[in-house]
């Protein structure tokens, strides 16, 4: 017979990585899909992606230049990151493999930046460039693979050392990154074809549905075979974060925009693409918490959960996210401007050569 | 001082003289010091359960010789009710850094800012820490924590600036009922290695592969790994704000 145990004296312990890390994976995750979205069309010429890959650009950009802040504020002692780059250990430590991936893909992102405002020409590339989409894409595919190596890697916490864990990562960035584009595309109206909602429509259902299966066998997994652990992995996802696992993070956010997009000429209509795009975008931030924060909550040795308090101000906190994000919608003011003022450059430069060669000029899908 | 602790002092002597110099170069206060080149010494500890009284002089000692912060402990020890069948008795269990062959902490630190001595004491360098954490979720057993005060990781370091100085840790020289034993696993005639021999020992989470260099004597099966049961009935939180109000008394 099992005996009862009651705890007299032992310690809980605070989560480390809150709500910062949890956006900065979201961030990073999204934005390096996204680039391959873009990289889809200026790297390997897929025409009918010609108007979502400038704003695919965006979203990869800004958030991938305003995501690393987000990390190195969260080291508690930031001042030393540089030394990520000269003290690596690249033998066996996936973070010291991330600084570098992380280095090259923003790098890559600047490239890729100042190569499409110097080759649009009229709202179209002058020619694709596909070896620096090659490469940047290489990156990009880095990127999402470390974020979830780095956590799956960790094999004292039972919700974060699976195979799968990189997978649904790699899945989360696609649905978000998707998500955002439609979302910015919207905004700034760059999106209007029929055909271009219905890609990214198309896209977003179906990862959606093979995000849906993951999950499900991930939840199950854990359910099931959480080892040690599978007391406390029972009671976060059924009692204590059951709203946060399996109503907002499985049904809300992850079915249901399934099921909105479930007919093709739902996926057209920008009133349910919309609404898809915002609960699957929540979800794939959902998802993030649940995996990270909630992980941290399962006790290695203690019988108790450990807490995690949102901090309004300071290290880790609500503050850093706000800053963070109005970053984001910053870089993303001056991309647009920037990549309005490439296209209508352009537009301009193809405007004159053509009035001089008494052509019609063909709308390339900037001038509005 | 009982033969060990000569035997002890004897072993550590020369690598006091090394270590001073390694202190030397280093600054401040960290515990960056180089073992002596290739150490002879495996240091260990052997922590005989039947002895713990529970009576956290350790944990005590260990925050005063290491300055601990508040809140923040290098070492505890947990205590438990256990009841089988009616019959109810309370067991103890230290916990520390297990010092591990094969420590997960140190593999996943992206500066090495953490590592492995050659004497097998794992160390945190607080100088070059950055304050990721990564070693604090890599750690199987919750030895680690971000210290509020130096804002790097944190652990117990088996003492190392007295192990370097031929001096036991503060917990095992304070330890009243001597459940604490420290020594050199490469020595065979230490204290340590001949309990090894002696008396069947367990080590925790076995399973994580990590190869700790502590080791139990009477430890039960159900505190070898991630404890299940009753919480206990009181929060860190609320121990520190009454120790703040003055209402812990
Ligand atoms: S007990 Fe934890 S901190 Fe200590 S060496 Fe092992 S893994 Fe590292
Ligand atoms: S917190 Fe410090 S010691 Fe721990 S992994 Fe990060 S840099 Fe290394």
């Amino acid at each position: 017979m099992d005996p009862q145990i009651r705890g007299i004296i032992g310690i809980t312990h605070d989560v480390l990585w809150g709500v910062g890390d949890v956006y900065y994976m979201f961030a990073i995750g999204a934005s390096a899909a996204a680039l391959l979205l873009a990289i889809l069309f200026y790297a390997a010429g897929v025409k009918r992606l010609q108007r979502v890959a400038p704003v695919g650009l965006i979203v990869a950009s800004a958030l991938g230049f305003a995501a690393p802040l987000s990390l190195i504020a969260n080291l508690y002692q930031s001042g030393r990151f540089y030394s990520l780059f000269f003290r690596t250990h690249l033998s066996s430590s996936p973070m010291s493999w991330g600084a570098i991936i992380l280095t090259l893909y923003i790098l890559t992102l600047v490239i890729m930046d100042v190569m499409v405002y110097t080759h649009t020409k009229g709202g179209q590339i002058a020619q694709p460039f596909p070896l620096i989409g090659a490469i940047a894409g290489f990156f990009a595919v880095a990127v999402i693979i470390y974020t979830g190596i780095e956590i799956s890697a960790v094999r004292a916490i039972a919700m974060w050392h699976s195979a799968l864990v990189p997978v649904l990562f790699l899945l989360a960035s696609v649905i978000s990154a998707v998500s955002l584009v439609v979302i910015l595309g919207w905004i700034d109206r760059r999106i209007k074809k029929e055909e271009e909602k219905g890609f990214l429509g198309t896209l977003l259902f179906w990862t959606l549905l093979i995000d849906i299966l993951l999950q499900f066998i991930w939840l199950i997994v854990f359910i099931m075979f959480g080892g040690r652990s599978v007391i406390n992995i029972r009671q976060s996802v059924f009692q204590q974060h059951a709203s946060s696992f399996l109503l907002v993070g499985f049904l809300l956010t992850v079915v249901l925009p399934a099921i909105i997009l479930i007919l093709p000429s739902l996926r057209r209509s920008w009133g349910s693409l919309l609404v898809a795009s915002v609960l699957a975008t929540v979800g794939a931030w959902v998802l993030r918490w649940n995996l990270v924060v909630t992980g941290q909550e399962m006790p290695k040795t203690a019988i108790d959960f450990n807490r995690y308090t949102l901090a309004l101000t300071g290290h880790d906190s609500v503050l850093n996210l706000v800053g963070n994000i109005a970053l984001v919608i910053f870089f993303v003011i001056v991309l647009e401007w920037i990549l309005e003022m490439a296209e209508f450059e352009g537009e301009l430069g193809k405007d004159r050569v053509s009035r001089q060669q008494g052509e019609r000029v063909v709308d390339g899908g900037v001038a509005r | 001082m009982n033969s060990d602790r000569r035997e002890f002092l004897k072993f550590a002597v020369g690598g006091a003289a090394l270590s001073a110099v390694g202190a030397a170069v280093l600054p401040g206060d960290s515990v960056a010091e180089a073992a002596p080149a290739k150490s002879q010494h495996r240091w260990g500890m052997v922590i005989d359960l039947r002895k713990c009284i529970g009576c956290e002089a350790c944990s005590v000692a260990c925050s005063m010789e290491n300055d601990v912060p508040l809140g923040e402990f290098r070492t505890i020890v947990s205590t438990y009710e256990i009841d089988t069948g009616g019959q109810a008795r309370r067991a103890t269990l230290p916990r520390l850094c297990n010092h591990c062959e094969n420590p997960p902490c140190v593999e996943v630190c992206p500066t090495q800012a953490t590592y492995k001595r050659d004497d097998g004491i794992v160390v945190i360098d607080n100088t070059i820490c950055i304050g990721c954490g990564y070693c604090v979720q890599a750690c199987p057993y919750d030895a680690r924590f971000i210290n509020p005060e130096t804002h790097t990781a944190d652990k117990c370091n088996f003492c190392v600036q007295r192990v370097d100085e031929g001096l036991l840790p503060a917990c095992v020289e304070t330890c009243v009922g001597g459940a604490r034993i420290f020594g050199d696993l490469n020595d065979p005639d230490s204290e340590v290695s001949r309990l090894l021999q002696e008396y069947p020992t367990e080590v925790l989470k076995p399973e994580m592969g990590t190869d700790p260099r502590v080791y139990y004597i009477g430890l039960s099966d159900y505190l070898q790994a991630k404890v299940d049961g009753m919480p206990v009935p009181w929060s860190k939180e609320e121990i520190l704000e009454g120790m703040t109000d003055g209402s812990a008394n």
